[in-house]
């Protein structure tokens, strides 16, 4: 058996599948790491990546379009994060209440929604956009077929990261986003519009996150089911934390839970005798236990999840 | 021309005036002070020009023009740059970064190396020294109160308001920093400084404007008056400076630490070291220091609310090891804390019950676990009565804590907790905020408790208090007893370069 799990080929198709098991949640830790930097904390994710994936679906079976979908899925994050923006921002409310609750409000409302279109019966599968191999790159041996034989939602991703990255490192604007979210008493008395800041990284979040959840759809199994985001959302958390707020430790964190995953279900196709009920746990408790790694680390934003009400210290 | 103009300005809060009719001229090359109690209105002014409060009524002219900005982005535009009395540093940011934070001349991509050669050339030019690579939260407050100015003159502000801008430092600090502003007037820099310190007034200041509930009370030349007039503008009233100190303290030790140091916790930044202390039967030991210095972690350590790591804590020869914050109370210790709304009182229950916190268990208010609501109620009246708390509205005791004055706050706790089981009372800044009047009773209060034989622990950021009140005064540095002087030996001069870290023997 140990000889199947390390030949090449075995490690090949691993890396593969850790890497499209990731994407998704890159999504949605790429919306949520922006969010968090100016102090929204968006427990919510799951609701909006819900949302991306069921209006994608909608999107592309209605027009038969892939990108009509994707664009779908997009506004359907959207609207969901503006509702946590408004519950936040504009209402001050608790922000992990809000989240929790649109978890709950989505999940019912996707499936309802997807009742309505279905009519009960089951759906087709849709088509699902196809694999784009960069050449040169994608024969790199191991990590080619991996990382460089990919759809282009996740060459997006890779270019995302990097200007994230170079965003909140080299430009004024970046600088001002995360002023925002450590002390936006502090921004504010620099001519920084708290509020308005905060606006725009929902609205990121939500088509960042919308993507997330249409990434399932429209490239990974080309149909909705009932909660099918099924705690991706929360994984997305999880990789902010760990990932320490940076979108390459984000993007490492997703991998290393994507791998965890990865590894499980080839572990339980090639007959390992371990319950797959307990094989099922290992990326949820390898997440876990990279947490307890990282504790005491803060590199949490200091104003995360604290309501700003102007002129209030 | 003047810098700044203000006319006629109100404002009130919920049907309460925080200003009334207050005018103000700023003219360049002016260090103009504001005067006034706690509450008298000042930092409500200075945010009116700030741009974060709107004034109800009045007119504020910047440069001859009506100007009224709406917000600091707009003030700051203009040329009006303010340090708060709570900083607005980010704590995970560079000082670099602070100081370039969403600044108007920057570019897309942010140029680190010009800015960082701009802000050295005027940090040599002011005499403001401090790393510009350095994370905020590793600098001391001192350094950070230059990285604020540094962020008001590098936006090319021609006003710069000051909000206390003292209570921070050590004297010899203070005395660096008035060379600065000492600089900037000479280059035309009008400034507003906000202090209820008359020295510092009589030090620094060209004009001053005295508020007093809000109202303007009196405009002075800061070269024509003397402290006593200023203050008697700033109370109304003359004010007492005799405390009625009886007899020296007994040999007896009440209160005695050995080597004692807080269990240390990963997240705090302070930690007491080696600390050794005693306290005598009536005696009031002042603990001075800049805040921030250990004074919360040794109150702390005291009363039980944090682990003590090494050492021991004697009360009346009684080891206070392993005794949690209810048996040293029992035991003896009172606590008057430095934060009184979220450490002494619950704000939202009323003063009956907030009377009662430390005793409701106890005969006569509670038997077998059945609270007796009337032996309560009749403590509270008592207590009131004797103590004076005063509650406005018809509730009486069953009045809500948070709708109380802070005085009258800060009597309820001392009447808790100032009881006859007391050995020992921790009183850390207890005049904190509070008016002249109260200030004065807590006083009282605490020589009171001296004068009957007990130990206080004074501990207080206000120089002038700790010597006027202690029998001995022992300095905090960086949680470390730096020095112990005797009321004899003590002099501002040298307590506050103990205050910076500078021991005795390299004092002399």
């Amino acid at each position: 058996m140990l000889q199947q799990i390390f030949s090449l080929s075995f490690m090949t198709a691993f890396l593969a599948a850790a890497v499209r098991l990731a994407v998704p949640l890159m999504y949605g830790g790429i919306g949520e790491t922006i969010a968090e930097k100016s102090g929204i904390l968006n427990i919510g994710m799951e609701g909006v990546m819900l949302s991306g994936a069921f209006f994608s679906f909608a999107g592309a079976w209605y027009s038969g379009n892939l990108f009509a979908g994707l664009l779908c899925g997009m506004l359907g994050g959207l609207v969901v994060s503006l509702l946590h923006g408004l519950l936040s921002i504009t209402l001050i409310q608790n922000q992990s209440v809000s989240g929790l609750a649109i978890n709950m409000l989505m999940l019912g409302v996707t499936s309802f929604l997807f009742k309505l279109m279905s009519n009960g019966q089951g759906y087709q599968q849709i088509e699902t956009f196809p694999n784009l191999a960069i050449p040169g790159l994608s024969r790199i041996p191991l990590i080619g077929d991996a990382f460089f034989n990919c759809d282009f939602l996740t060459y997006t991703l890779y270019v995302l990261l990097i200007l994230t990255w170079i965003f909140y490192k080299k430009t004024n604007l970046g600088l001002s986003f995360a002023a925002v979210g450590e002390h936006p008493q502090a921004a504010e008395s620099a001519g920084i519009q708290v509020k308005k800041y905060r606006w725009i990284v929902m609205v990121l979040n939500g088509l960042l996150g919308g993507i997330g959840g249409a990434y399932l759809v429209l490239v990974q199994l080309g149909v909705f089911t009932e909660n099918m985001i099924s705690g991706r959302g929360y994984i997305a958390l999880a990789t902010v934390i760990l990932g320490r707020y940076s979108p390459f430790g984000m993007f490492g964190a997703a991998l290393l839970f994507g791998a965890a995953n990865a590894l499980q279900i080839r572990l339980q196709t090639i007959g390992v005798s371990i319950s797959p009920f307990l094989l099922a746990i290992l990326p949820y408790a390898l997440t876990l236990i990279a947490m307890l790694g990282a504790a005491g680390k803060n590199s949490e934003p200091e104003a995360l999840s604290k309501p700003y009400i102007k002129g209030a210290r | 021309m003047s810098l700044l103009q203000m006319k006629h300005i109100c404002k009130s809060f919920s049907g309460v005036y925080a200003n009334k009719d207050i005018n103000l001229t700023v003219e360049k090359g002016e260090i103009h002070a504001l005067l006034g109690e706690n509450g008298a209105g000042k930092t409500t002014l200075v945010n009116i020009i700030f741009g974060l409060y709107t004034a109800d009524s009045g007119e504020i002219l910047w440069k001859d023009k009506p100007a009224d900005f709406a917000s600091p982005r707009e003030a700051i535009e203009a040329g009006v740059g303010m340090v708060q009395q709570h900083f607005s540093l980010v704590n995970k940011m560079t000082v670099l970064d602070n100081i370039i934070l969403n600044l108007k001349g920057n570019s897309f991509f942010l140029d680190r190396a010009d800015a960082r050669k701009k802000l050295t050339d005027l940090a040599g030019k002011y005499g403001l020294y401090v790393n510009p690579d350095a994370m905020i939260s590793d600098l001391s407050v001192g350094e950070q109160q230059r990285v604020e100015i540094l962020k008001a003159l590098y936006r090319n502000v021609e006003l710069l308001i000051l909000d206390e801008p003292t209570g921070v430092l050590t004297p010899q600090e203070t005395t660096q920093f008035f060379d600065v502003l000492r600089n900037l007037k000479k280059e035309g820099y009008g400034i507003i400084i906000i202090t209820h310190r008359m020295s510092e007034i009589m030090a620094i200041s060209d004009k001053v404007t005295i508020l007093r509930d809000g109202k303007q009370v009196a405009d002075l030349v800061t070269a024509d008056t003397n402290p006593e007039e200023l203050s008697a503008y700033m109370i109304g009233r003359e004010l007492s400076d005799d405390y009625h100190i009886e007899g020296s303290p007994k040999k007896e030790v009440m209160l005695e630490l050995k080597n004692v140091s807080n269990h240390h916790r990963r997240h705090s930044r302070h930690k007491l070291e080696n600390i050794s202390l005693t306290i005598h039967k009536g005696e009031i030991l002042g603990i001075a220091g800049v805040e921030g210095n250990g004074q919360k972690e040794l109150a702390e350590v005291i009363t039980g609310i944090q682990k003590t790591g090494e050492g021991e804590i004697l009360l009346d020869g009684q080891n206070l090891a392993g005794i949690n914050i209810r048996g040293r109370y029992e035991a003896g210790v009172s606590y008057i804390s430095e934060d009184r709304q979220s450490d002494s009182l619950i704000t939202g229950m009323n003063i009956t019950e907030n009377l009662v916190l430390r005793e409701y268990r106890k005969l006569p208010f509670a038997r077998h676990s059945i609270v007796n609501k009337a032996a309560i109620r009749k403590n509270a009246a008592e207590k009131m009565e004797q103590y004076q708390v005063r509650a406005s509205g018809k509730s009486g005791i069953d009045t809500p804590v948070k709708l109380l004055s802070g005085g009258n706050q800060q009597k309820l706790i001392i009447a808790r907790e100032l009881n006859d089981n007391a050995k020992v009372i921790v009183a850390s800044q207890p005049t904190r905020g509070l008016d002249i009047g109260a200030t004065e009773f807590v006083r009282q209060q605490l020589i009171g408790q001296r004068n009957a034989g007990k130990g206080v622990m004074l501990i207080s950021a206000d120089l002038e208090e700790i010597m006027a009140l202690s029998d001995r005064i022992a300095v905090l540095f960086g949680g470390k007893i730096v020095g112990v002087l005797t009321r004899e030996e003590a002099t501002v001069q040298k307590i506050g370069l103990l205050m910076g870290g500078i021991s005795e023997e390299e004092a002399r």
